[in-house]
């Protein structure tokens, strides 16, 4: 039976194309984390890397760290924002667009940098990125 | 202490009026993160107005924007990080590279983590301890945000710290009164301060270099200018461990060496004045433990 990571790795590859690279390990079982091989084979007690993903809902979620990490190796469910949308994505704010996706997670660039993940269903966004990096603007 | 008394007692050090009026007036920096762009890709996709600086990766920003670099999409993507060109200095330093593993002794909140991350391209591993529970969770979210998956956080006493592991390098930019840093904080200062807290950097700094395997390298910082803080615990190391040696750093302009009152060696330290390098005031010491 696949494990989580085997999942989540195979998940990526499938939706966005990403092949993640064979020295970053992820590890866990609902939440994902990712780190460097040396670090999988460090001694401590304490968690190691940074989450990857969560899998407890219908898809797996990846996390923003994951996409920003490696979201420029993906070749399919990119959508690519204009500057006013992208600074909508960064204050949280769910957006509509015109670009065709499969419904699901997408992975959301200003021009060519990955922002974060939202979720695409009938040309509608609905946003993930994280409420602490969230930005605020005048 | 009075500002009077303050620059009287800086001036054995430097010309003080210069350097406190540049630490009132100091540019910001910004490191570009290398995890997540190159400096190539970065300087043509950002907005801000940059000018370069003596490191590759890490720029003056010339007008920073009205709402805060914490607050630009270079920021949320983790892009960027804020960081004092000085506090730069002891990874550049420390020159860490993939096949290292690195203990960073006060690593809360993360900023010199994740540059060391940064120049490991993400391999090796890094053991990111900060003694002050409050302060992991910004550790966390630094390398959450800047993409660092070679690291993991431990929240023990630096000044007691040991690991079975023993380290290829380590980070001891250990706590201090940061006169260098903080153009406010004379005025919560005195010299007694810097005597009381000079035994914990000690002990901070012995547990490092006991952290380092036989080869290793470590680099010792502080952003402060009394040398109680400075080189009397990087000399009392020096005398307790004869495989401690300082090594020459090099390369960096308008800096200072040690105070040769504590050994000749000490020109192989770094003094940073703010009016003379354009950032935070800072020290800095290499030491390596030989086999």
């Amino acid at each position: 039976m696949e494990s989580e990571p085997e999942k989540f790795t195979q998940y990526v590859l499938e939706r966005f194309g990403i092949p993640i690279p064979d020295w970053v390990k992820i590890e866990g079982k609902s939440n994902l984390r990712m780190m460097s091989s040396e670090l999988q084979n460090f001694q401590t007690t304490t968690p190691k890397g940074i989450p990857a993903a969560n899998m407890n809902g219908v898809f797996p979620k990846p996390s923003t760290s994951f996409l920003q990490l490696f979201g420029n190796l993906a070749t399919k469910n990119v959508i690519e924002l204009e500057k006013e949308d992208a600074l909508k994505f960064a204050t949280r704010e769910n957006l509509q667009t015109l670009q065709n996706a499969e419904t699901g997670y997408v992975i959301l660039k200003y021009k060519g940098a990955t922002l974060g993940c939202g979720f695409y269903k009938e040309g509608k966004i609905e946003n993930f990125f994280p409420k602490q990096r969230m930005i605020t603007l005048k | 202490m009075q500002k009077e008394e303050y620059l009287s007692w800086l001036s054995k050090y430097t010309d003080a009026e210069a350097c406190a009026s540049a630490q009132e007036d100091l540019s910001y920096f910004i490191r570009v993160n290398t995890l997540k762009t190159s400096v190539e890709n970065y300087l043509d996709w950002t907005g801000l107005e940059l000018e370069p600086t003596l490191l590759p990766y890490a720029f003056k920003v010339i007008s920073p924007p009205e709402g805060g670099l914490g607050n630009t999409l270079d920021f949320a993507t983790g892009c960027i990080h804020t960081q004092a060109l000085s506090s730069m200095l002891p990874p550049h330093i420390l020159g860490p590279s993939r096949e290292d593993t690195l203990l960073d002794i006060c690593a809360a909140p993360g900023s010199k983590t994740t540059q060391c991350a940064a120049l490991m391209q993400n391999r090796g591993a890094i053991l990111a301890n900060d003694s002050n529970r409050g302060r992991i969770s910004a550790l966390s979210d630094n390398l959450e945000r800047l993409g660092a998956i070679n690291a993991s956080t431990s929240n023990r006493n630096g000044a007691i710290f040991a690991h079975p592991h023993k380290f290829s390098k380590a980070l001891a930019d250990v706590p201090c009164s940061s006169l260098g840093s903080n153009p406010g904080a004379f005025e919560h200062w005195n010299l007694n301060f810097s005597k009381s807290i000079s035994p914990l950097q000690f002990s901070i700094l012995r547990s490092a270099f006991d952290s380092l395997q036989e080869g290793g390298t470590l680099v010792y910082s502080t952003c402060t200018y009394a040398e109680e803080e400075n080189e009397k615990p990087v000399a009392r190391l020096l005398s307790e461990n004869p495989r401690a040696r300082l090594e020459k750093i090099e390369g960096i302009p308008n800096t200072h060496p040690g105070i040769s009152d504590y050994g000749s060696e000490f020109r192989n330290a770094a003094r940073v004045y703010p009016h003379e390098f354009g950032s935070e005031g800072f020290f800095l010491a290499k030491i390596k433990k030989e086999g």
